[in-house]
């Protein structure tokens, strides 16, 4: 399912002020679960980099 | 408190206030926040992302000053980098190619409209709920100065 993207503050936080209720304990898979996806998005953007934050790009 | 509206509290560490981004020696620079940087940064979130960041509380322990606040829970996935990229654009912003401020690799955009920067976005910053609306909880976000502006307009 494609992502949405609310433009309306009100629809927004309607969004927010209805998150289903969870354990603490789910709170903190989901935060690890979290974690673990920046790590893998960190690890792709540092391969696609070079160490001064340029782009890699191919010669010949 | 709202019906339905949950949230969880959150602490600063005594004298620490979260990150901002400034101007030092001609480039942006992440750094240490005043406390007045945090809640300016607190009340962005609010105005921009559409958040609810409530100020709970200020109290005093040995290493310093602690600020209490509460934010709706959100419940959900990881975005994915198109997915925060058609969030941003949605919003009127650019990224600002091959700078980060925070994680090395975590993606930086700019807003000229109110010269709103926003830094150290990445997937554990931005969630989908299971309706798959998209809701940042926690990144970097600063109004940019003139000194920040000129800066970071250099690199857009």
């Amino acid at each position: 399912m494609k992502a949405i993207v609310n433009l309306s503050r009100e629809e927004t936080l309607k969004a927010r002020f209805n998150q289903p209720r969870v354990s603490l304990e789910q709170l903190r898979v989901q935060m690890e679960e979290h974690r673990q996806a920046s790590e893998e998005f960190f690890k792709a953007a540092k391969k696609e980099t070079s160490k001064s934050g340029r782009e890699k790009v191919t010669v010949g | 408190m709202l019906p339905g509206r949950v949230v969880f509290n959150k602490a600063t560490y005594p004298g620490q206030y979260g990150f901002t981004v400034i101007a030092v020696n001609g480039q942006a620079t992440l750094t240490y926040a005043l406390p007045g940087e945090y809640l300016d940064r607190l009340l962005l979130a609010n105005r921009v992302f559409d958040d609810d960041i409530q100020l709970v509380g200020v109290t005093h322990e040995a290493a310093g000053m602690v600020i209490l606040t509460s934010q709706p829970t959100v419940v959900g996935d990881a975005a994915t980098r198109e997915e925060m990229m058609s969030y941003f654009t949605s919003r009127h912003f650019q990224l600002i190619p091959n700078f980060c401020a925070g994680y090395r690799g975590s993606l930086s955009f700019y807003r000229d409209l109110d010269q709103v920067a926003v830094f150290d976005a990445h997937p554990a910053n931005f969630l989908c709920d299971q309706n798959r609306v998209i809701l940042p909880i926690d990144a970097v976000i600063v109004e940019a100065n003139d000194e920040l502006t000129q800066l970071i307009e250099a690199l857009v």
